[in-house]
């Protein structure tokens, strides 16, 4: 598997180990050093640790060291070459992270703002931020909803870019906000605009900022829930694929029937608890039939209505949201499994 | 008992029934999936697409596709009778039932005559009616309901059905499904030899040759319309293609859709009368159309799309709720998602709410329709129309609570400063709740619904607003908000 | 003003209604000749040229892959070069099975020329077995048709890619022949065969006199029992087809 350390291999083990170390404490001083001084300067360290990786390299190349340390290390390289120096000048992303995460999940926002500051790309929060609207849109309350709507309509008009970790809440933005305003030529519009520039987090990364690796680091078994809005809604099944492949020492597993409905629905969980459990039930039945210790997805709802089934059947298995994952092993801060 | 408040507990019951779990994962699993890798892998991506908008064009057009057909029915010698009604429909039937003496009808598996309610008024007026379908002629002697469009028994294992063979047709108990077969094969033979009338649908007609076309695999349905004497095909409206060539896109979307086949054993074309050139055909032929609610369907552009559906049960097959709940739930002649959609609009939205209700509107259902109907729109539109009522169909609003509780709602996300204060009552209120495993397993009101099954994260020390201000936007610089 | 004719109170009625849903306004009927393109069909004249130009060999090749669309476990196809050859095949068939509802060997053929010289009535002077030709003029066609255990018929048409007989209805080839005996075997000329779904329709679509008919693509089955695939439900539980040899002139 492409990637993947093999546990045996102590010396690769702790050698990429060391690397990582030293990134992390190199990276911290730059924050500091990038505060003050231009821009240039930071280039500069940077290429150093570049050079300091290629030296390991040509030792690699020359010693009996695991090759995938070379893999690793050479996408690493050829990541922060390529986009330290091009990823500054993205549009400012304003985070629109849904009630959940703002409510019970803050560190799939805080997994989400230091991959874009590995990125170098510029972060804003619109704090006045609340709801897209959706609960109440799908239960058919629309002019509730469009109130929400109208709300996110006036807050974000003048972002530039909007990324949001759940891939329901673009689906609403995107296909149900022109909709909510379809008699109100001027709401309409800007409804359009807003819903243009409305990205799922994995969509932006690989679809936008072409991204295909954050260098992550995370050995653990984890499998993949494609949640409706965004396979169906807005197809991206690919995105978060190609991200999670690329993390070092993941063994990604595709569970049976992953893009089956979790159950949540929005109310319907709470209007129709049986039917609900019996479709979450299911799902997990899957999840734990692969084998895997972590399931991930990007949209926080259905991973509540998953983490909550299996926390109440007592099961191991633990779910982070794909951010979480994506911001592992970056040197910020320690993350790891819930 | 009404409908309305039967959902549950029907889907409750279906769940426990581990005889249809297992019909149902078989069905989907083989079925849904295979029709799902089908439409992906077609040589030809736009058929579908195609397909519908040929629909859609004789839709908009019915009124004159209709005449085309009737006339093309009556030059071929059958009789086309209009129906507004299931009344209309059930007093024509009976009427050409006690002209010709009719004491005894053989049917074929039929959506619209469940719809109509025909067998049962044949009864009353005294005339033995016999399903002849394998899964319907069980589900009679059951006395119970099809579960499924296309697979009616699918709920029943081989060991019910045996006994209820052994009971009713006084053979030796059996499970093996060839040897159950031959008993039906034996007990329907002498019944569609001997009936008087024969009563079918109609998969797909055909405007421009005056033709009724029904797709089968088991002959009951050819025998049924070739041997009796009189043969009556109930046709819901819209179940007309113009021509011959939109009649081969929905045959082979059809047959594809409801059961994986190129093509289904038979597909005949029927309705003429005998004559010289029809040797065997039936002394009479009636088509009865069927209007029964569609024609305000098909005037409302947000449901016209619903009539293009041909009844493949394909959505069935790929339905997550559906593949939990099983047919009885929805309480009507159709069920799944095409279903929870014709159901309101034909029989009362507000009497059937939970239909419009009770699904996640993942969209599986839109994916697999061989004619792209975009039925969670629909249903999302039926949603709306119960939340505030609607005078066009007729809709009260649902639930005034819901209604309330999303107003208050809407209170508390329009103002950040009153979101957050109720963040900070929730939080404290969960604080106290957080069991060891650092979840939540209780919550009152609408949150017992969610706690009854599942636990809840607790609302986190700091909001990720929180962390914000206080962490985030102070690291960098000239950031706004 | 109606272009139709016979159409009554209750038709224009409810015409009317569904006018008003989709063409809200329009007070009279609609004459279809005003929308051409509700029965238009594609231009499909290049697929009757080449079904037209079909050579011998081409026939050739779609009889094959007719043979090899058939399931086998549950269509037996035979090529046959002339009526004897078939007529061995026939006979080992009536020999080999018990008839299904009766203690009686009846078989049953259409009238139709391409059989006429199968004289089975020959083969079988020394078996019980009795064979019926379903003549127009006979009034008990029914309950002979009832009584055989073999129905024999000719199709116009034959389907390569899903080997299905189309198997129309004309005077003298009624179609209870291929549908009440429990046996079916249909023959087919080779010269017949066509490529697809496609093909069939347009030649049905060209075929005036055409009053009903049937695609077969094998016996009667049912998997109504947990999903179960069972071969013979209520039509033939069995099926074979005899492709004729012939040549296209």
């Amino acid at each position: 598997m492409p990637g993947l350390l093999p546990e045996k291999d102590l010396i690769s083990a702790n050698g990429f180990a060391v690397y990582r170390g030293i990134c992390g404490i190199g990276r911290s001083l730059l924050r500091k050093v990038q505060s003050t001084e231009s821009v240039d300067v930071f280039l500069l360290v940077w290429n150093v640790r570049g050079y300091a990786v290629n030296f390991l390299v040509l030792l690699h190349d020359t010693t009996p060291f695991c090759p995938s340390i070379r893999d690793a290390m050479g996408t690493r390289v050829r990541f922060t070459f390529f986009t330290r120096v091009t990823m500054s000048d993205k549009p400012v992303v304003s985070l629109f992270v849904q009630c959940l995460v703002d409510s019970m999940y803050p560190d799939v926002g805080d997994a989400m703002v230091s991959i874009f500051d590995t990125l170098r790309v510029p972060v804003d929060f619109p704090e006045q931020q609340t709801c897209c609207g959706q609960p109440a849109f799908n239960a058919g309350y629309r002019k509730e909803a469009a109130a929400a709507a109208k709300r996110f309509l006036d807050i974000f008009e003048s972002a530039e870019v909007i990324v949001c970790p759940s891939g329901s809440c673009v689906h609403m933005v995107r296909h149900h906000y022109p909709e909510l305003f379809k008699n109100d030529p001027v709401l309409f519009e800007k409804a359009k605009a807003v819903a243009a520039k409305t990205f799922e987090f994995s969509q932006y990364l690989v679809d936008e900022l072409g991204v295909t690796t954050l260098g992550a680091y995370f050995p653990h078994k984890v499998t993949y829930h494609d949640s409706c809005h965004l396979t169906r809604g807005l197809r991206v099944d690919a995105p978060p694929r190609k991200l999670l492949n690329s993390v070092v020492g993941l063994e990604f597993i595709e569970m049976k029937d992953s893009d089956a409905c979790c159950g949540f629905g929005g109310t319907f969980s709470v209007n129709y608890p049986e039917i609900s459990t019996a479709m979450v039930d299911e799902k997990i039945e899957n999840i734990l039939a692969c084998g895997a210790e972590i399931v991930t997805g990007c949209d926080i709802s259905c991973l509540m209505n998953i983490q909550g089934r299996l926390s109440r059947r007592g099961e191991e298995v633990k779910v982070m949201h794909i951010a979480e994952i994506l911001a592992q092993g970056q040197g910020h801060g320690q993350g790891g499994a819930q | 008992m009404n409908p309305s408040h039967s959902y549950s507990r029907k889907a409750e019951a279906g769940m426990a029934n581990d005889t249809l779990q297992k019909g149902l994962k078989m069905i989907q699993g083989r079925f849904g999936k295979g029709a799902m890798d089908y439409w992906s892998t077609m040589q030809d991506p736009e058929r579908r697409k195609r397909a519908k908008s040929r629909r859609m064009q004789t839709l908009e057009h019915l009124d004159i596709v209709l005449a085309e057909l009737a006339e093309n029915i009556r030059k071929r010698g059958g009789k086309v009778y209009f129906a507004a009604t299931a009344e209309d429909a059930i007093r024509y039937t009976l009427e050409v039932a006690r002209e010709n003496k009719v004491q005894r009808v053989v049917k074929g598996k039929s959506m619209t005559t469940v719809e109509v309610g025909i067998d049962p008024a044949l009864e009353k007026a005294g005339i033995e009616v016999v399903e002849t379908d394998l899964g319907e002629y069980i589900v009679q002697l059951a006395e119970d309901e099809p579960s499924h469009i296309i697979a009616p028994c699918i709920h029943m294992d081989r060991k019910q059905i045996g006994e209820l063979f052994a009971d009713k047709l006084g053979i030796d108990y059996t499970e093996n499904p060839p040897e159950l077969t031959q008993a039906a094969r034996t007990a329907l033979r002498e019944k569609l030899l001997t009936a008087d009338m024969g009563l079918t649908g109609c998969n797909i007609a055909c405007a421009e040759t005056g033709h009724v076309s029904l797709v089968s695999n088991e002959g009951n349905i050819r025998m049924a319309t070739t041997m009796p004497r009189v043969h009556v095909a109930f046709m819901g409206m819209e179940r007309v293609a113009a021509n011959l060539q939109e009649h081969q896109d929905l045959l082979q979307l059809l047959t594809r859709g409801a059961a994986l086949q190129k093509i289904s054993t038979y597909v005949s074309f029927t309705g003429g009368v005998a004559d010289d050139d029809n040797p065997d055909g039936p002394e009479q032929f009636h088509l009865v159309i069927i209007d029964n609610g569609r024609s305000k369907i098909l005037a409302d552009p947000e449901f016209r799309e619903v009539l293009a559906c041909i009844r493949c049960g394909a959505c069935l097959n790929i339905c997550p709720v559906y593949g939990k709940i099983g047919g009885h739930a929805y309480s009507s002649a159709y069920s799944g998602p095409i279903g929870a959609v014709v159901t309101p609009l034909l029989k009362g939205v507000n009497k059937h709410a939970d239909l419009c209700k009770g699904e996640t509107l993942c969209g599986a259902c839109k994916d697999i329709c061989p004619v792209e109907n975009d039925l969670p729109r629909m249903l999302s539109s039926l949603r709306y129309k119960l939340a505030y009522g609607d005078e066009k169909w007729q809709v009260k609003p649902k639930s005034r609570m819901e209604r309330l509780g999303f107003r208050m709602w809407k209170t508390g996300i329009t103002s950040r400063s009153l979101y957050s204060f109720c963040l900070k009552v929730a939080r404290w209120y969960m604080k106290g709740k957080t069991g060891d495993n650092g979840m939540v397993s209780a919550m009152p009101f609408l949150g017992g619904k969610w706690t009854k099954d599942r636990d809840l994260p607790p609302i986190a020390a700091q909001t990720f607003s929180e962390r914000w201000r206080k962490t985030h936007r102070n690291s960098r610089n000239g950031s706004t908000s | 003003m109606s272009t139709y004719h016979d159409q009554s109170e209750n038709e224009i009625h409810f015409l009317s209604t569904l006018r008003q849903a989709v063409a809200p306004g329009s007070d009279t009927p609609r004459d279809k000749r005003a929308y051409p393109e509700i029965f238009a069909y594609e231009d499909d004249r290049q697929l009757v040229e080449k079904i037209e130009q079909r050579n011998d060999l081409d026939q050739q090749g779609l009889a094959s892959a007719f043979m090899d669309s058939a399931d086998p476990q549950s269509l037996s196809v035979y090529t046959v070069k002339s009526l004897d050859e078939a007529a061995d095949i026939i006979v080992n068939i009536a020999r080999n099975r018990m008839p299904e509802f009766s203690n009686f060997r009846h078989i049953i053929q259409h009238a139709h020329d391409d059989i006429r010289e199968l004289r089975l009535w020959e083969r079988f002077s020394e078996d019980s077995i009795t064979v019926h030709t379903t003549y127009r003029e006979d009034a008990e066609l029914r309950e002979k048709t009832i009584a055989s255990f073999i129905g024999i018929t000719v199709a116009d048409w034959g389907i390569a890619d899903s080997a299905t007989l189309v198997q129309c209805t004309r005077p003298g080839m009624p179609q209870s022949t291929s549908l009440v005996p429990s046996i079916h075997i249909g023959f087919i000329r080779k010269s017949r065969i066509l490529a697809n779904l496609s093909e069939a329709y347009a030649m049905m679509r060209r075929d005036s006199s055409l009053n009903s008919w049937c695609f077969i693509s094998g016996p009667s089955k049912t998997a109504d029992i947990e999903a179960h695939m069972v071969h013979g439900a209520h039509g033939p539980k069995e099926m074979h087809i005899c492709i004729l040899e012939d040549s296209k002139e």
